[in-house]
């Protein structure tokens, strides 16, 4: 009977360690751009963005320098969302970045994410298995991951040369839209574009 | 004299080569002079800084493909570009599918006249190693006295066209069991690789197995099909396109849904026209029955209910055994044997005639209705044999879905659908054999039950008669006129049998006619010559046909024996519903498999369906044709048309 009870835990151990659409998100604690600690447990009653993210992707670069990202920023932590930019990109490999340079970074295009988070080792990133930056995730006010994809609906090469992202279908704005509306969301899982995460 | 003006224009425009930070980008072709109008084949040549890559199709994880963009107009008819086979780019934990160094998409061009005429083309493209670059460029391409500015690189071209994927050879074996795709091949070996076109098939860095010459694919748990890529087997690719599942309705059933609609499907048996006066028979024996005891009732019933489950099973696994011997049968099998259809109908009319006649046959058949003495057992086991065997030519609309999921499953699942389909025909009288009490609540017996019973007769009657429009469509009508016979003979024996006289002189009597009747007549049924030439005869090369040209079709696979395709037939196949197809240019294909038609099997096999009626809906809008529902109604058919 014990070792039915320690199976079972085991079992949703595992089965919670990664990240599944409609069921609670895994949890992590990482380092922000100051130094501190911060667990996705902190935000609990709160919708979370994920955003993950690499400044010298093409694709990324994209969405900063039309500022598509930063008004998406702005507007959600105005309205009480917590924005969390995630850099899983490895030591010496593109996209990685000290505290300071992210600072910088964040002052210098005009961002807003409530906190960067550096997930260097790449354990945050496998467990939400992130394949891309830029890749979005909503977790809403009950820890229940409900978005896992794309940014938006331009898709690969289409998002680098096209001339106007504020055409897109944004999915982050249609998903939090519905969680908002309490409806459900139409597309919850979409494919992520962009370039792959450096991962170590 | 001719040729040396030729070097000199070609020396005048020379090929254009454009050149990004780590792209150098031109057109290659066989050959630049053009003598006539018509299709040239050129291609798009890649050449990256070695060691960078570009994408395929699906570039798999991350990045994204080439593309291209025509400003002015496209004078020159210039085609899609085609996608040679890619390699795997792997960035572990991530899978990225794409050309290392250098890549050539083939493409042509369509020349009306050979007037000078130029178009720019624009091109966008990722180029990577562990960074990715976009990159941008635009190249020229003219036409000046007859003279292309390509660049000449013949090896160059055909490397790369040799490099696009093949039809699929037929001995290329594509299996999904569970959620598994097992591709099986000569040619599979340790580089081998399925590509697939979407992400919905598996995640892309999961490893591929091969054992042998076979290539396994875990799939997505939510896969549904279609499975559509390619597949890299020896030198070549080949190209993938398997539908699997069916995308509309109700038709991905999983177990325990089969197993239900199977018992609902059996229950709805019952009231079938041709097998009401069959199991009619045995329940005006348990009115009868009624002041009898109860234990009585109860053992009747039960083996009554024994005789139909073990007949249903006799059928089954009959069925599983051709299946696994590799016999290409589906569901209504039993009904695309002439012998088996002769048999039934000669069967089916007999059973009328008595019933009509009221004919008391003493020692044999009467029996079915009686009590419980041992005889009478014999008799209810008997009349719940004859009863599946009677219902075997209806199919009804739930049992279709049922029963094509059965005998695509592995054994044991489809015995239990069986089981399930028998038990629920079987239902009714097994609720008396376990509270026999409920036999009070019957009608009580009387007039009513012989009125009842000529009734029943004369629809076994139409039953034989629709067999015999079956087989009228299956065999010469020589043959017919003997199975007809037959049935004359059945009448007399029944006669005879019926009579009060001596026993030794009746059974002599009926071995007489019998081997008089099976000496004169030939029962090595003929064959009737089949004309299957018409437009509107389903082929496969036909559908493709239709599919390369993108013209809608819709396919109608039915047979004869199968009741519901006839009821669908007339009341869905209606004038307005073929104005529409008229109007909305789709074409009508009918798949008829009164007869074996290994070809219409397999065909279905590829909806997951082993019988009929199946309804398949195709239009240039589809990747994949959609399987309609069993049952159509007029204003359900005109309903998918409109969507097209």
């Amino acid at each position: 009977m014990k070792f039915k009870i320690l199976f079972v835990f085991l079992l949703n151990l595992v089965l919670f360690s990664s990240a599944k659409i409609d069921n609670t998100a895994p949890g992590f604690t990482l380092k922000n751009e100051y130094g501190e600690l911060i667990s996705l447990s902190d935000f609990s009653g709160k919708t979370v963005i994920l955003e993950w993210t690499n400044h010298e992707c093409p694709f990324v670069k994209r969405h900063y320098e039309t500022e598509n990202m930063q008004s998406l920023q702005k507007e959600y932590t105005a309205d009480d969302v917590i924005w969390l930019s995630i850099i899983s990109s490895a030591p010496n490999k593109q996209g990685y970045v000290t505290n300071q340079e992210s600072i910088k970074l964040t002052t210098n295009r005009n961002a807003s994410p409530t906190h960067v988070l550096f997930d260097t080792e790449g354990v945050v990133g496998k467990k939400y298995d992130a394949k891309t930056t830029p890749h979005m995730y909503i977790i809403d006010k009950n820890e229940v991951l409900r978005y896992d994809g794309a940014i938006d609906d331009l898709g690969m090469t289409g998002a680098l040369f096209s001339t106007d992202l504020s055409l897109a279908k944004n999915y982050v704005r249609l998903a939090i839209n519905s969680i908002a509306d309490n409806k459900e969301i139409t597309n919850k899982k979409t494919r992520p574009y962009g370039c792959s995460i450096k991962y170590p | 004299m001719r040729i040396f003006w030729a070097i000199l224009l070609n020396l005048a425009i020379h090929a254009e080569v454009a050149r990004t930070d780590n792209a150098e980008i031109s057109i290659i072709g066989f050959n630049n002079y053009i003598e006539t109008p018509g299709e040239v084949q050129l291609g798009y040549r890649f050449k990256l800084t070695p060691g960078w890559h570009t994408y395929w199709i699906n570039p798999g994880d991350s990045g994204g493909p080439v593309e291209f963009i025509f400003t002015e107009g496209n004078a020159f008819n210039i085609s899609d570009i085609s996608w040679p086979g890619p390699e795997k780019i792997p960035y572990p934990p991530l899978m990225t599918y794409g050309y290392t160094d250098e890549v050539v998409f083939p493409f042509t061009i369509d020349l009306k006249d050979l007037e000078d005429k130029e178009i720019t083309i624009k091109t966008r493209f990722l180029v990577c190693d562990e960074i990715c670059i976009p990159e941008q460029t635009e190249l020229v391409l003219l036409l000046k006295n007859q003279f292309l500015n390509v660049t000449q690189n013949s090896s160059l071209l055909s490397r790369w066209l040799g490099r696009l994927p093949l039809r699929a050879p037929p001995d290329l074996e594509i299996k999904k069991e569970q959620q598994k795709l097992a591709f099986s091949f000569n040619d599979i070996d340790e580089e081998s690789y399925y590509f697939p076109i979407s992400d919905k098939e598996f995640d892309f860095s999961s490893s591929q197995l091969q054992i042998d010459n076979t290539l396994n694919v875990e799939l997505y748990p939510d896969f549904t099909g279609p499975a559509q890529g390619i597949l890299k087997a020896g030198a070549n690719y080949y190209t993938i396109d398997v539908p699997f599942a069916e995308n509309y309705s109700a038709n991905q059933l999983n177990l325990i849904m089969a197993i239900v609609f199977a018992f609902i499907g059996g229950l709805i048996l019952n009231l079938m026209p041709c097998v009401l006066p069959v199991v009619a028979l045995k329940a005006f024996s348990l009115v009868k029955s009624a002041e009898e005891s109860n234990t009585s009732v109860a053992i009747n019933a039960l083996v009554y209910v024994l005789g139909v489950v073990l007949t249903f099973m006799g059928i089954a696994v009959t069925l599983l055994v051709l299946k696994n011997s590799g016999e290409l049968i589906g569901w209504g099998y039993q009904l695309q044997s002439p012998i088996v259809v002769s048999s039934l109908s000669i069967l089916i009319f007999l059973v009328g005639l008595i019933l009509l006649g009221n004919i008391s046959l003493g020692s044999t058949l009467s029996k079915l209705e009686n009590k419980n003495n041992s005889q009478g057992l014999v008799g209810s086991f008997f009349t719940g044999a004859l009863s599946v065997i009677v219902a075997s030519p209806c199919t009804a609309p739930f049992m279709g879905a049922a029963l094509g999921f059965a005998l695509v499953q592995p054994d044991i699942i489809s015995l239990s659908i069986f089981f399930s389909l028998a038990i629920g025909f079987a239902a009714p009288y097994f609720l008396f054999a376990i509270k026999p009490d409920l036999i009070r609540f019957l009608p009580k017996p009387g007039i009513w039950m012989e009125q009842l019973k000529q009734l029943f007769g004369l629809m076994m009657i139409g039953a034989a008669l629709w067999l015999l429009w079956v087989l009228s469509l299956q065999i010469s009508a020589d043959s017919l006129i003997v199975v007809l016979i037959a049935w004359f003979v059945g009448g007399l024996i029944i006669w005879i049998i019926s009579q009060t006289i001596n026993i030794a002189f009746k059974f002599g009597v009926v071995f007489l006619l019998v081997t008089g009747y099976l000496t004169i007549f030939d029962w090595n049924l003929e064959k009737k010559e089949l004309q299957t030439d018409s437009v509107n005869t389903w082929k496969t090369e036909y559908e493709q046909e239709l599919r390369l040209s993108d013209s809608p079709y819709f396919i109608n696979f039915t047979a004869a024996w199968c009741i519901t395709c006839q009821v669908n037939e007339a009341i869905a196949f209606t004038n307005t519903v073929e104005e529409k197809f008229k109007i909305k240019g789709i074409t009508y294909l009918k798949a008829d498999w009164t007869n074996r038609d290994e070809s219409i099997f397999k065909e279905l096999q590829k909806y997951q369906r082993s019988g009929v009626p199946t309804y398949v809906l195709w239009h240039a809008k589809l990747n994949e044709p959609i399987l309609l529902n069993e049952v159509l109604t007029e204003s359900y058919l005109l309903r998918m048309i409109d969507e097209i």
